[in-house]
């Protein structure tokens, strides 16, 4: 689990050029979205839909749906390991 | 009477934050000259844009602090190809991807009112929001919609225009032998306004474009006949065609003429970097730009006819004159 | 000066004439169908016209040369709304085009080409840029001067029919032959896909359970003219352009903002210029893409602006597609039409109402007094636009 979130950390600031954060400035913890955490916004949860699928093959057909497993490293790494083929 | 409050350039010159540039100007024309975006860029924004939107939203951050405006009355912009990188980014996925999905940003960002589009995001800003996208004309038609919103309403209007190359256009350039210069990247904005104050850099007498004209050295007369018999004092030309040069020779004897392409290299949007270089050269009173003597600083005339059949004119002058 | 419509021309998935579109959206006849489109696999919903680039060039016999589909669809609305006028040297006359893609449809095939190292034909780039679209749109029906092309995404034909009535309006120009062009082309259908927001169904736009847009292609064109040109040219006048802004929403790249700010300055302002009070308007032609942001944000944008008594209102997206930069110069004609014709156009596929707004669009082509028509366009960016088309 620990390497998956390590991993997942490393994807997220490939696919959302997050140019000047490390994997250790994110927090498994953390609220991706809004101001309190990352920062993030609709357009990076499009993108996030595509990493999964790149990378886990995991479709995730509704925006919508994605609010909650994009809540935090911790929420999505928890989804993959769930949905995992 | 359009006067330009502010101007600011990046190029492959030192053209950024850099009064007098056109004094500076560097024989070779090496990589595109950068500053540090993250002083003029919002922090959250800068990881999602391509240099074209960093450019322009840099060099907009810029002129209005120059020209001391918060929010401008419009932000107007030309660009001849647009968002080349986002747009052969999402190309490129979109042909080579199969059945997977494609990551939605770089289409978002393929749409030419990025640019314009951004800095009205960075700015929080309300106003009329427009792209003219004539190729090699695209900022001589911003700048004409500029000085037509200042005729219907005074304002400050912040109007510029940026083009950027990519690796895949270099193939083409060779094939249409584009290669008398360098295939380069650039971005020029300025604050424009009716009111002439102690901050008027330079003021535009008048602009002019057209298209399948039937003589260029009608279109030239005609231009100077409109905007009247005073003195030219130097005249940027684009400089891509010899014909073109000799024409321009044969109708204005004797004047210093610059060929701007030999200084910034070569984009759609280029006649905005002479317009900058222009108003550096009025302003600072540059007496030598290359080999090219500038005796007298009072009005200069811009030619663009960077492709055949179409042209645009730009007379400027100083703010003495 | 007053700007007044008298020429106007159309090609879209329901007709390739002005008279063929009308009669589809009296008839309540889609162009929208099921087809293969792009890669075989799935199918997808789109508004094409159903004639091949050939096919086109022969309707307008082009014989040599490299054209995109967006420049021949152009010709095609342009050269109608043109009709028999003539270039005349007493006229100052300018062409003003628009155009979201461009060449791409062309590029496309030049890429394919590059990426799987085929051999290249370079001249299918020359088509690739906007201005190209529009240029060779003008040189067809042989116009010189002023030619500039405007790119705003969605809004860019309104923008260009904006830019032309401040010409007119300012004594900048006599006349101008303007509106907008887009075909269909992997790269939006795969865009909007990649924003999942294109629906794999029929779009129902300002219904509650839509679920995203179709994507269509086509061309509008409108011949405008002020004063001068009317005396010179002797045209009838159709109607009068009164009302137009243009504003930016400065919310999201993509997505328009909850309270509607920036569709709400564009209309308010449209109407300000058109001197208008809201009760004047008898019909709005909304932008109604079908996505969920879209419509409840417009919707919400129409309410700030009319309050309790709304204003009759449909999208004819689902007869056309989405046709992009063409969008507000195919709905401009339309809503030239309704004035011409005083109907109420309708939408189609709308079962039940927004519950944020319970607003219910027009669902039958209603005959009825139409003097002032509202036309919306809203673009990536936040760009917003709004023309108010009047009987004279």
């Amino acid at each position: 689990m620990d390497n998956l979130k390590e991993e997942l950390k490393k994807h997220l600031i490939t696919q959302l050029n997050l140019e000047d954060k490390t994997p250790a400035d994110i927090m498994d913890e953390a609220p991706l979205f809004g101001d309190n955490g990352l920062g993030l916004d609709s357009i990076d949860a499009l993108e996030l839909i595509v990493l999964l699928d790149k990378h886990y093959h995991i479709k995730l057909t509704n925006p919508e749906e994605g609010k909650s497993v994009f809540y935090s490293i911790n929420t999505m790494a928890e989804y993959i390991e769930k949905n995992k083929k | 009477m359009y006067c330009i409050q502010s101007a600011a350039t990046i190029s492959h010159q030192p053209s950024f934050a850099s009064i007098g540039f056109s004094s500076r100007l560097s024989k070779d024309i090496g990589s595109l000259i950068k500053p540090d975006y993250k002083d003029f860029v919002p922090p959250a924004l800068i990881r999602r844009m391509s240099e074209i939107l960093r450019m322009s939203v840099a060099c907009s951050n810029l002129v209005l602090k120059d020209a001391g405006i918060k929010q401008p009355d419009a932000i107007i912009t030309g660009t001849g190809l647009g968002c080349l990188y986002d747009t052969e980014k999402f190309l490129n996925n979109a042909i080579t991807i199969e059945g997977g999905l494609l990551p939605p940003t770089s289409f978002i960002q393929s749409t030419h009112n990025t640019i314009a589009g951004q800095i009205s995001l960075v700015l929080g800003n309300h106003q009329y929001n427009m792209t003219h996208t004539q190729n090699s004309l695209s900022f001589e038609h911003a700048l004409l919609d500029a000085m037509l919103m200042l005729d219907e309403d005074n304002g400050n209007i912040l109007i510029g225009s940026a083009d950027e190359v990519i690796d895949p256009l270099l193939p083409i350039a060779a094939y249409f032998k584009l290669n008398h210069f360098p295939l380069t990247s650039g971005a020029s904005f300025y604050v424009i306004s009716k009111n002439k104050n102690e901050k008027t850099l330079a003021v535009i007498e008048a602009c002019h474009t057209s298209a399948f004209y039937s003589s260029l050295e009608n279109e030239i007369k005609d231009f100077l006949s409109k905007t009247g018999e005073q003195q030219i004092d130097f005249i940027l030309n684009d400089g891509c065609n010899k014909d073109v040069s000799r024409l321009i020779e044969a109708l204005l004897p004797g004047k210093c003429i610059i060929n701007y392409s030999e200084i910034c290299g070569l984009y759609a949007t280029n006649s905005a970097f002479a317009l900058h270089l222009a108003t550096d050269i009025i302003c600072n009173k540059t007496k030598q730009v290359y080999d090219r003597t500038i005796n007298s600083h009072q009005r200069a005339l811009i030619i663009n006819s960077l492709l055949p059949e179409r042209a645009g004119f730009i007379m400027i002058k100083s703010n003495e004159a | 000066m007053k700007v007044f419509v008298t020429g106007i021309g159309v090609v879209s998935a329901i007709g390739l004439t002005v008279e063929e579109n009308f009669r589809s959206l009296l008839n309540k006849k889609s162009g929208i169908t099921e087809c293969k489109f792009p890669d075989d696999q799935k199918s997808i919903y789109t508004g094409r016209i159903a004639k091949s680039n050939s096919e086109l060039k022969q309707l307008l016999s082009i014989t040599d040369g490299y054209y995109s589909r967006t420049s021949l669809l152009g010709i095609i609305a342009a050269e109608q709304a043109m009709g028999n006028n003539f270039h005349n040297k007493k006229l100052l006359t300018a062409f003003i085009s628009s155009t979201s893609v461009g060449g791409m449809d062309e590029t496309e095939k030049y890429y394919r080409q590059v990426l799987k190292n085929l051999p290249v034909d370079f001249n299918l780039t020359r088509t690739h840029d906007s201005g190209n679209t529009s240029e060779n749109i003008a040189a067809y029906l042989k116009f010189s001067g002023y030619i500039n092309t405007l790119s705003t995404a969605c809004s860019s034909a309104a923008n260009a029919i904006m830019l032309a009535a401040r010409m007119i309006a300012q004594g900048k120009m006599d006349r101008v032959l303007v509106g907008g062009t887009d075909p269909i082309t992997d790269f939006t259908i795969k865009g909007f896909q990649s924003l999942m927001i294109y629906d794999n169904e029929w779009c129902k736009p300002f219904d509650h359970n839509r679920n995203g847009l179709n994507l269509g292609e086509g061309a509008g064109f409108l011949l405008l003219e002020g004063d001068r040109s009317i005396k010179i040219s002797g045209n009838e006048p159709i109607c009068s352009l009164t009302g137009w802004h243009n504003a930016a929403d400065a919310y999201h790249q993509t997505a328009s903002s909850p309270d509607g700010k920036g569709a709400t300055i564009a209309m308010k302002n449209a109407l300000n210029k058109a001197g208008l009070e809201t009760k004047e308007i008898s019909y709005i032609n909304a932008h109604g893409t079908g996505t969920k942001n879209n419509d409840l944000s417009e919707s919400i944008a129409i309410k700030n602006v009319f309050g309790n008594v709304i204003p009759p209102f449909s999208s004819t997206k689902a007869f056309t597609g989405h046709t992009l930069a063409a969008a507000g110069a195919i709905e401009a004609v339309y809503s030239v039409l309704a004035i011409k014709n005083q109907v109420h156009l309708s939408g189609l596929n709308y079962n039940d109402p927004l519950e944020e707004t319970l607003m219910r669009p027009v669902t039958e082509p209603t005959q009825a007094v139409t003097k002032h028509v509202m036309s919306n366009s809203f673009g990536f960016g936040g760009n917003n636009s709004s023309l108010i088309f009047s009987r004279i």
